[in-house]
């Protein structure tokens, strides 16, 4: 899962170059007969967006795509938008700023599309908030909850998940808090990849823990491309810690749990971002191995939320898989959009801004609101893999399982 | 076409382009206005790299560095002043000036394939440092750029209208550079970097002076595109991409060009733009990847050169179809032009303006030059002759800087310089010639002549190499050297033997006390030879100070006194003409028994 950005924003060369004029001038034709002007009465309503669908993170953008075509097809089957039919513009960004750039001002001033949808991660969507807002467009992301784009107290921004890295801790440190004195982890070791998104979180764990009294004996931050985790495991094991907090963006989570098997070492208690929600994960590192690892989720196709079920199933017979986060998000990002244009019943993106300002949107991540920056007011999920499954463990109101397991079992090889 | 109406065309096209571009925001269009802000950061960044890589021949990978130096010191001083990125955006260039600086100076002994792994390495190296420095430019989270205050209508003139202001400044200056001495010293130092040094040209000031120039406004230009994008990642800052696509625009539109690298932009980015957009969709990033594969391998193989130079040469084809080349014009035998005026230099008491002491050089076990002991008398014709394999270019090199001595002594002009690296030497007043000719190929004839320096001043560097004092001086040279009427033909389109006039002009645009000629006559017509025998006649008449090595016996028992006998890297023997060839030692080692001096062809240029 990705509950703030998403992925490593390690890039792939761009693409970005040409040949065959005439070809392209041909497809430029039938590209314009697409576009319709805002606020014209009626007609398509055009929503455009562009997605880093090819470079460095195209495996994960094809889901969110999914999602957003998912929810654009509901709609239409359930009569449009305003009594209107919907479609998609979609650009490709390759996962490059500059392109993602010149797409959604290309979406604005040459398509003229009437409403935005979001782009994925923080790296693009920084720079991309900034055309919108410039240009008086209501923008809702389905990802991108590093601090700095909040900072900027954005009118039109609107960020699609119950919750950024801000309170990705809460739920955890809540727990921890509850229990009585003797049974809390004594020392915890933070280690965390050099990321945005990774590193700010494992710092907000340090810091509320050590509120708590969890002294850190070991702190550490490594490179993206840090393959090796034998010395960090070994160092780890020497100041032998009750709980270890990692910030893992994806293989890093897996690595580390092996390195700890080769020097051999179980923390009591292991907390890992992103990674243990992987659909690959249960397999990299060993079902059994699972067993007790603790994360946070933005979002997770178990949740009793109102609506999840049916979008899971709607998903699962559409594209014969279980959404991801980013399908889930982008989904998310669309029914806040629809709700929104529904209830000011035109157009009208600075209503629409207001609107979703003054209100509470339902969704499939539950239900959303919005600080004046476009900041959610919301929490994200504790998770915990239990026998072989994910299961939700807080809050109460959304759990899949009653139970937390605060000792791990060693590892099996 | 006529001249003036060439003329007109060079200035006009230009000036109403940027007219052009300037009216472009005023249609409102924000997409065009994104897409040219992109066009100019590429053409300037392509612009810049082609003052490196284009003239001065020093290919760098990581040129994009500079876009995010200049990117980050503006973001930086813009947060810690609280003042608009626009007022700091100099610093950017500043500050890229001063790592471009910083990597000349690093890279002074650096070159090819070497230098490009060392450019790629600054890049990642910088992009490292600042993921790092977390403190000052907040690390692997960005940095975060003021945003712009000025209202919605006015959308992005202000940073259309800064990159376009740069980009014209950008080509004013690769145009500048191209027109001065400093221009042609860079040309001279891709096509023969040691050659340059050797007539004057302080190669490590001039690749300074290159590197800094073409990273000074890249770096202005990354300052205002890091305030365009409005958020600055380590990643996209220091990006090799965009470094790669500077690259191709250059060589797509002509590398070494003024023009070029600003064509290939304007048709690089528009182009991707297309794909991206309008052909792609949602399946544009698998479309982009066979374009630009496409794309590269369409340059490499039907435009090596690039566009511009291509339609230049297909141009000045078709209009000199027909006409004959002066090239292949018979030289005839022609009066001398009047001896040019040497410029006088301070002269000490000694009469021996070279000597060498007790001088070896070693290669390995090979002893090339062994105790080698002789003077060239001022105002002399020397000659240096032996067998082949006796040392003779060896001591050329040894004199000339091109090797250091392995023992022994060199003095020229009262002072020891066998320390001395090969630009002093000349700038001390040593001129040498090659065995084979060494001229620029990418350079004119007059301009192989012009970009020699006698001595370094920096404020020499500006001048024009094609107009002005320095361009009459070559013209001059060459007029005396009788090739009046080769001023603008390529260096490689003349003949071997005209090669060598022209680089004994270029030897004396030095100004020298001593000119070395290494094998003057060898391999040209007898006509030439006599050419060549007047000419060395007539400056020494002058007061010229000759050494010459040369086969032809004839040619240089009849010219020069006193000769000086190499073999095995040792004098065997000095002394007169008549003495020498009379010599038994040296009959036996080098002119053989039967040995006479052929008074009807050494008189000939008497």
């Amino acid at each position: 899962m990705r509950p703030t950005a998403h992925a490593p924003l390690r890039r792939r060369p761009r693409l970005a170059l040409c040949l065959g004029v005439p070809l392209l001038l041909a497809a430029a034709g039938c590209g314009a007969s697409s576009t319709s002007h805002a606020g014209s009465g009626s007609g398509t309503i055009t929503i455009g967006m562009s997605l880093p669908l090819s470079g460095a993170v195209a495996d994960n953008s094809k889901s969110g795509y999914q999602g957003y075509q998912l929810w654009a097809d509901q709609l239409n089957a359930h009569g449009g938008l305003l009594g209107r039919k919907v479609k998609l513009v979609v650009l490709d960004d390759g996962f490059t700023q500059s392109t993602a750039i010149s797409d959604y001002n290309k979406l604005i001033g040459q398509q003229h599309v009437d409403l935005l949808l979001g782009t994925f991660s923080s790296f693009l969507n920084l720079p991309v908030a900034e055309v919108a807002e410039r240009n008086k467009y209501v923008y809702i992301e389905p990802s991108g909850g590093a601090d700095s784009i909040f900072a900027r107290n954005f009118n039109y921004l609107f960020f699609a998940q119950p919750a950024t890295t801000q309170n990705l801790p809460d739920q955890f440190v809540a727990q921890i808090a509850a229990l009585p004195a003797a049974q809390r982890p004594r020392t915890a070791a933070f280690v965390t990849q050099d990321d945005p998104n990774t590193s700010e979180a494992t710092k907000l764990f340090k810091d509320q823990l050590a509120k708590l009294g969890v002294k850190s004996v070991y702190d550490s931050t490594y490179a993206p491309d840090t393959s090796n985790f034998d010395a960090i495991a070994n160092a780890i094991k020497q100041a032998a810690p009750d709980l270890v907090v990692q910030g893992a963006l994806a293989e890093d989570g897996v690595s580390l749990i092996r390195s700890f098997q080769k020097v051999g070492f179980t923390p009591k208690t292991l907390f890992q971002t992103n990674s243990p929600s992987d659909t690959s994960y249960p397999d990299a590192v060993g079902t059994r191995n699972t067993e007790g690892v603790l994360t946070a989720l933005a979002y997770s196709p178990d949740a009793p939320t109102p609506g999840n079920g049916a979008f899971v199933s709607a998903y699962k017979a559409k594209y014969s898989t279980v959404p991801s986060d980013d399908a889930a998000n982008s989904y998310t990002a669309g029914q806040v959009l629809a709700a929104a244009v529904t209830a000011v019943g035109r157009l009208d993106q600075s209503a629409i801004a207001d609107w979703l300002h003054k209100n509470t949107v339902s969704t499939i991540v539950g239900p959303l609101s919005w600080d004046a920056a476009g900041k959610p007011k919301g929490s994200l999920l504790l998770a915990q893999w239990q026998n072989g499954k994910l299961q939700i463990v807080a809050p109460a109101a959304e759990a899949t399982s009653k139970q937390i397991e605060w000792a791990k079992p060693g590892w099996s090889q | 076409m006529t001249a003036r109406n060439r003329r007109l065309l060079r200035r006009g096209a230009p000036a109403l382009g940027v007219l052009l571009l300037a009216l472009v925001p005023l249609t409102g269009d924000i997409y065009y206005q994104n897409m040219l802000i992109m066009t100019f950061v590429l053409a300037v960044l392509a612009s810049g790299w082609n003052t490196m890589a284009g003239y001065t021949g020093y290919v760098s990978l990581g040129h994009s560095a500079f876009i995010g130096i200049g990117a980050y010191t503006a973001g930086v001083a813009s947060a810690h002043w609280g003042v608009s990125p626009f007022l700091v955006a100099p610093l950017g260039g500043v500050a890229a000036a001063l790592v471009a600086l910083l990597l000349s100076v690093v890279t002074r002994r650096t070159r090819g394939p070497a230098f490009v792994i060392v450019t790629f390495a600054l890049l990642e190296l910088l992009g490292l440092t600042v993921r790092n420095w977390t403190s000052v430019t907040g690390g692997s989270k960005g940095l975060l750029m003021p945003l712009p205050t000025w209202g919605v209508d006015i959308q992005d003139w202000p940073f259309y209208y800064t990159l376009l202001g740069l980009l014209v400044l950008a080509v004013a200056l690769a145009a500048g550079i191209a027109r001065t001495k400093l221009g042609i010293g860079l040309v001279a130092i891709r096509d023969d970097e040691d050659k340059a040094a050797g007539i004057g040209i302080s190669t490590p000031a001039y690749k300074s002076l290159a590197f800094m120039a073409s990273a000074v406004l890249v770096g202005v230009a990354g300052a205002v595109y890091g305030y365009y994008v409005s958020f600055l990642d380590p990643g996209a800052m220091f990006d090799i991409v965009l470094s790669v696509e500077a690259v191709l625009a250059a060589l797509m539109g002509g590398r070494g060009t003024v023009w070029g690298p600003v064509l290939g932009a304007f048709i690089l980015e528009p182009l991707s733009e297309v794909t991206n957009s309008h052909l792609g969709g949602s399946d544009a990033g698998a479309l982009r990847l066979v374009f630009f594969g496409g794309l590269l391998l369409a340059v490499t193989l039907l435009l090596p050169r690039g566009i511009l130079p291509q339609a230049a040469e297909w141009l000045r084809r078709r209009r000199t179809r027909g006409a004959t080349s002066p090239v292949g014009r018979r030289l005839a035998d022609a009066e001398l032009p009047a001896t040019p005026v040497m410029r006088p230099r301070a002269q000490t008491e000694d009469t021996a303006l070279l000597r060498l002491t007790g001088v070896s050089r070693r290669f390995g076990g090979l002893v090339a030059v062994d105790d080698c002991g002789f003077e060239v008398t001022r105002g002399s014709i020397t000659a240096l002759i032996g067998p082949n394999g006796s040392g003779k270019t060896t001591v050329f090199n040894l004199v000339d800087g091109t090797y250091p001595v392995t023992a022994g002594r060199i003095d020229f002009d009262g002072r020891r310089i066998d320390q001395l690296g090969p630009t002093r030497r000349t700038f001390a007043g040593i001129g040498r010639t090659y065995q084979l000719p060494r001229l620029f190929p990418s350079l004119t004839v007059l301009q192989n002549v012009a970009a020699a320096c006698g001595e370094f001043r920096p404020g020499n560097l500006l001048r024009s190499a094609v107009s002005g004092a320095e361009a009459a001086r070559a013209t001059e040279l060459l007029e005396f050297v009788g090739l009046g009427d080769y001023l603008t033909a390529r260096a490689t389109d003349l003949s071997y033997g005209q090669r060598k006039l022209v680089e004994l002009a270029q030897v004396l645009m030095l100004e020298p006390q001593l000119i070395l000629l290494d094998e003057p006559c060898a391999g040209i017509n007898p006509t030439l030879i006599r050419r060549m025998a007047a000419l060395i006649q007539a400056l020494n008449r002058a007061g010229q100070t000759f050494l010459i090595v040369e086969h032809d016996m004839n040619f240089v028992l009849s010219l020069s006194d006193p000769v000086v006998v190499l073999s095995r890297g040792t004098v065997i023997a000095h002394g007169a003409p008549d003495d020498i060839s009379a010599d038994e030692q040296v009959r036996e080692a080098y002119l053989g028994a039967d040995f006479a001096l052929d008074a009807a062809t050494a008189g000939g240029t008497a």
